[in-house]
């Protein structure tokens, strides 16, 4: 176990949200409810040298069928994304969004966790509705991407 | 602990005289404040003598008890001394005590009143409390094969840093405040009474650490000058560093080759398998680079007392050089009964009952009898998303192993990076083939320190490494099949192998 381990852990605690170690590994789960949705989270360390990472989770697989569409709709909501990106499994339409530090030997803080954390669920809630319309079918992922980002 | 209170930039530009005298009101407010509590709890039991009642007696005496319960645990001790590890007596190891006791009398440092030896790549020298912060004695702590690893010389050379670092003690006033932050950082970590989880108490901590860490950083770097012109320098910088690489590999050691086999039910000969995981070749590029990034690395960790090795390679530079004749000795020649002493570390670091049931194995056994029985129960894991994957046909899987691939995320507790994945994925395929190989004659071999190999009479794979270069394009379908078929395993269905 690294530096950032005990600061993410204290992080969490400060912020008052649950979460539960995995396996005896530098990882921690916990829920997140946010405006538009509930989303499982994972906040990671990795490696000796101290990465972060932070994965928000869509609690569903994007069906098959559905997977083009969503492709560009990650597409489109990721250009211009200053932290962190979406991605998606296309083999199973796990989708996630994902944020990371690589602190190298540098100290890790509570403010630089924040800032990745709240990067995000804040992107993760903004553009849920979204997700859930492409999937839906009810709009084409450009209109659903111009509807978010005009707001 | 997580961030500075005074930023470093603030510490840095602070005069050493002025931290000083910073850090000597913040150990003062510290006693202040468990004097007042108990000045406070001594005067109510007084006034309850004074009342001339006698049935307050016995609250007074209560309140004299707290009153010292409240000094005595907010007195800082030095260190405690539960090490694992087995302790040497001067009768049974009297040529190691006999160099202690030289390197000592040659710094002019008290001797190290005892010596353990532990199954360890380290050596440092600690101070123990006997009952109170007053009475001390230092203990050498010496790692087992950081003796195997060192010549004579070097482990000198390290014995003379350490024992130097603690020069200090001497020093009433230096002495206090170092064992006084021991203490506050160690309990700030434990937190073992109630009030030490108190903010206050954590702020004071980490306050106290960004003022002690820098001066105890440069004690740590005139010990070394100290040591080195007494050991010389040459002998010293070999000797951190090697002490350093020394350290990373056991770590690897414990992790990849010594535990899984203590859990699968073994004893393997530790140091002769410690020896020749150093001597293989992957291990030792491994090494030299931990060497060269710990010795370029000019940044210390927060709050981290000892200096990094950059810094204490350039301090010891050109002080004196000596001789340096250990070139191909050991330290072990400082020990005597080597095995038996082996054997007493297992015990003290794992349970002497436990010990008693492992069965002793060699290393060259290793593969049949602890590694394969590993993956075989991986491989069971996995089957059935190999199931009608043939060996010939392992190109074309790796170009989509989709059904592994999703089995692979499943069973993992934790998201995974692709590159992660793609890991994975490779490693439960080549267990795979491992296993298949064996099952068609091929015999599995697991050098220390080295890739896992297969033999069948003059032939030899890599089966990890094949299917690296599989995976990447290295080896062709046509190069594969041909390969599979001669091998023996072309028709071989990979989810049917258990």
């Amino acid at each position: 176990m690294g530096a950032v381990f005990p600061v993410m852990k204290k992080y969490f605690r400060q912020q008052g949200w649950q979460t539960e170690r995995i396996d005896k590994r530098p990882a921690l789960r916990m829920q997140y409810q946010g405006k538009s949705g509930e989303f499982t989270c994972y906040a990671i360390e990795r490696g000796e040298t101290g990465q972060f990472i932070f994965y928000v989770m869509y609690p569903r697989p994007v069906p098959s069928d559905k997977r083009k569409a969503m492709t560009e709709f990650i597409t489109r909501a990721n250009y211009g994304l200053v932290v962190g990106n979406f991605e998606m499994d296309l083999i199973d339409g796990e989708l996630r969004y994902k944020a990371s530090l690589d602190l190298e030997g540098e100290t890790p803080t509570l403010g630089l966790i924040h800032r990745v954390v709240s990067a995000c669920v804040g992107t993760m809630d903004r553009y849920y509705p979204g997700i859930e319309k492409v999937i839906s079918d009810r709009l084409s992922p450009a209109d659903v991407i111009a509807d978010i980002e005009k707001s | 602990m997580s961030s500075h209170l005074l930023p470093e930039k603030l510490v840095n530009r602070l005069t050493p005289q002025r931290r000083r005298w910073l850090i000597l009101a913040l150990v003062g407010l510290y006693w202040g404040a468990i004097y007042l509590i108990f000045a406070a709890v001594f005067l109510v039991a007084f006034f309850q003598i004074g009342s001339g009642q006698p049935e307050n007696w016995a609250k007074a005496a209560i309140l004299i008890l707290a009153g010292g319960a409240i000094l005595w645990i907010g007195m800082p001790m030095p260190g405690s001394t539960a090490i694992t590890g087995a302790y040497l007596p001067p009768a049974q190891q009297p040529t190691l005590h006999q160099v202690v006791t030289q390197v000592a009398s040659g710094l002019k440092e008290p001797v190290p009143g005892k010596i353990v030896l532990v199954l360890d790549a380290d050596l440092y020298v600690t101070e123990s409390s006997l009952f109170s912060p007053w009475l001390t004695q230092r203990n050498l702590i010496i790692g087992l094969l950081l003796m195997q690893t060192l010549g004579p010389q070097h482990i000198q050379a390290l014995i003379a840093a350490e024992l130097s670092a603690l020069s200090y003690s001497q020093d009433r006033v230096r002495a206090w405040i170092y064992r006084h932050w021991r203490w506050v950082m160690f309990e700030s970590r434990h937190q073992r009474l109630l009030w030490q989880r108190l903010t206050l108490f954590r702020w004071y901590g980490r306050l106290l650490a960004s003022l002690v860490a820098p001066l105890i950083r440069a004690h740590q770097l005139e010990a070394d000058q100290r040591a080195a012109s007494w050991a010389g320098s040459n002998i010293l910088a070999t000797a951190l560093r090697s002490r350093s690489g020394t350290m990373a590999a056991y770590r690897a050691f414990l992790e990849h080759e010594f535990l899984p086999v203590v859990n699968a039910g073994f004893k393997p000969p530790i140091l002769e398998g410690f020896a020749r995981f150093l001597n293989s070749e992957m291990v030792q590029g491994a090494v030299q680079q931990v060497i060269f990034s710990e010795s370029n690395r000019n940044q210390p960790a927060l709050f981290e007392p000892v200096p990094p090795l950059g810094w204490r390679l350039q301090g010891i530079q050109g002080i004196a050089e000596k001789m340096d004749d250990d070139a191909s000795g050991s330290a072990l020649r400082f020990l005597t009964n080597v095995q038996v002493l082996e054997s007493d570390l297992l015990r003290q670091m794992f349970k002497p009952k436990v010990v008693k049931e492992w069965k002793p194995i060699d290393w060259e056994q290793t593969g049949v009898k602890v590694f394969l029985p590993i993956w075989q129960r991986t491989l069971k894991n996995y089957a059935a998303t190999l199931n009608g994957v043939l060996a010939e046909d392992l190109a074309e899987f790796l170009f989509s192993p989709d059904r592994l691939w999703v089995e692979v995320k499943r069973m993992s507790p934790i998201p995974l990076t692709k590159q992660e994945l793609r890991e994975s994925v490779l490693r439960v395929t080549a267990i795979a083939l491992t296993i298949a190989l064996v099952r068609n004659g091929w015999q599995v071999e697991v050098p220390l320190g080295q890739a896992i190999s297969l033999r069948r009479g003059e032939e030899m794979v890599r089966p990890f490494e094949l299917l690296t270069n599989l995976a990447a394009g290295k080896i062709d379908s046509f190069s594969w099949r041909r390969f599979t078929r001669q091998a023996g395993i072309a028709s071989c269905d990979l989810g049917r192998l258990i």
